[in-house]
């Protein structure tokens, strides 16, 4: 895959040495009439889902701290977006990668955003505390984020150019070399 | 003789605030009008995770639970405890099996008084592929035989697909499951049902309860009414794209089929619905979130048995 953005290409650059130092109630009967067959299968027709080369759904979410925080927000710069949740063992495992990343991305021009799905405001602000993560969370309390970019199930990542155009995904952990390939994929 | 007393296991996250190395809790009414104080009943802090509690035939409880004590090399041991109905332990932590995903909701059946225990749980094999299987034990829950695989899904997935299986007995012995796998492919994602004539030793080829809507996790449940009508319920994507409820009975014979009903309504999702029948009524519970906001729901039907 061709990232056309020499920003994407410096990441590669800086990535690289990155990665060496380790990187980088009620009693009604059931009242309500049953969906027919139709109608059930007609909710089953595929939706749009994200893709490589496709631009990346817009969002508008809150963060941890009550600030709100928009896929916008970022234009300009490329972006990694994970989707994880505090009660994850394979997103636990990839964290402190994440958190080398947006340590990495902070020097070279890249921002790392966390969205926690399935999980509630408090025990994400202890996992935080926990884990020490250093990058922005925002939570997608009703799973919209998480529906409109196709998430089965946390973690996933997104690599997300500086136009906003999706330029590599990974749907389940990731790991440091599957990191490097997204960054260097150029 | 079984208590009449409600009591409920549940998980609470570890001394470093972990919620995947949590400890297991239960507590019971205490016949004041609460509950009893919390005793965790994992012996190894921080640990457990998944409970599920069962009242036996003999009016014991049988809680398990998935048990990450041995943490290396995973994936995770199956834990039992017994409890008096009183809530005293009978027994201490014992380990019956391993191999289980570290992110499965277990399931529980008793037959012959309590001599015979089914259990359903959902295996992890190196491949990451995932498989519900049954374990069955002879002996009152002391051991289990080797694990029977229910259906051979395929099911390769390395995230944390937190649903699990769900498992009832009818009067004439017959094991009914349902359970939640994306199979080999998106398009074969969705609930599934089968059932065992034989005590567990085959199972019939799974059957498309619903396709799933969307890449989600469902989560699903059974009971098996004195009729033996089973009647499954699980989470899935409306039109609108929040989750909801349905629900879905399959008569005596096997071969009837109800529709699909969709019996939450939740303005933001609806899920985990679990549920129960008494005195002629099912009743069905699940949690509703709204951003922030949650809440428990419970609907009743009467059944015309």
């Amino acid at each position: 895959m061709k990232i056309p953005m020499s920003r994407m290409k410096r990441i590669k650059r800086c990535g690289l040495g990155v990665i060496t130092l380790g990187l980088c109630g009620f009693t009604a009967a059931l009242s309500k009439p049953p969906l027919s067959q139709a109608q059930l299968f007609n909710q089953a027709a595929p939706r749009p889902g994200p893709a490589i080369g496709r631009t990346a759904t817009a969002f508008n979410l809150e963060t941890l701290d009550g600030t709100s925080i928009k896929l916008d927000s970022f234009r300009g710069k490329p972006l990694i977006i994970n989707f994880f949740a505090s009660w994850c063992d394979p997103c636990r495992e990839e964290m402190p990668l994440i958190n080398e990343l947006a340590s990495a991305g902070a020097t070279h021009g890249f921002s790392v955003l966390g969205i926690a799905v399935e999980d509630s405001r408090a025990a994400m602000t202890e996992y935080r505390r926990e884990a020490k993560l250093i990058f922005p969370i925002a939570l997608d309390l009703n799973n919209t984020v998480k529906r409109a970019y196709r998430i089965f199930g946390p973690p996933a990542t997104f690599f997300i150019d500086a136009q906003g155009i999706i330029r590599d995904m990974v749907l389940g952990p990731i790991t440091r070399e599957r990191a490097i390939e997204a960054l260097t994929s150029a | 003789m079984p208590t009449k007393k409600a009591f409920v296991v549940w998980s609470i996250p570890g001394e470093k605030g972990d919620i995947t190395r949590a400890n297991i809790r239960f507590a019971m009414e205490d016949g004041k009008g609460g509950f009893t104080p919390a005793q965790t009943l994992n012996e190894v802090k921080d640990a457990g995770r998944f409970p599920i509690i069962e009242t036996m035939p003999d009016g014991n409880l049988l809680v398990a639970w998935i048990d990450r004590r041995i943490d290396n090399p995973k994936p995770r041991q199956l834990y039992l405890m017994k409890l008096d109905s009183q809530g005293h332990p009978l027994t201490k932590n014992y380990q019956v099996g391993e191999g289980l995903c570290e992110c499965c909701k277990l399931g529980i059946t008793f037959a012959d008084g309590g001599k015979t225990v089914y259990m359903v749980d959902r295996e992890v094999d190196d491949n990451k592929i995932r498989n519900h299987v049954l374990r069955k034990s002879g002996d009152g829950g002391k051991t289990f035989a080797a694990p029977v695989e229910i259906s051979n899904d395929g099911w390769q997935v390395p995230n944390c697909p937190h649903s699990g299986p769900s498992i009832g007995r009818d009067s004439r012995g017959q094991l009914h499951v349902s359970w939640f796998t994306q199979g080999r492919s998106e398009s074969e994602a969705g609930i599934y049902y089968s059932v065992s004539k034989d005590g567990g030793k085959t199972f019939a080829p799974r059957r498309l309860v619903q396709p799933n809507t969307a890449p989600e996790v469902l989560y699903n449940n059974l009971t098996v009414g004195d009729n033996d009508t089973v009647y499954l319920v699980w989470s899935n994507l409306d039109g609108n794209n929040r989750a909801q409820i349905f629900l879905r009975t399959i008569a005596a014979d096997g071969v009837t089929w109800s529709p699909i009903q969709q019996i939450s309504n939740a303005k933001g999702d609806a899920s985990r619905a679990a549920l129960a029948l008494h005195k002629n009524q099912l009743l069905v519970a699940w949690t509703e979130t709204d951003g922030e906001n949650s809440r428990a729901v419970v609907r009743s039907a009467m059944l015309n048995q």
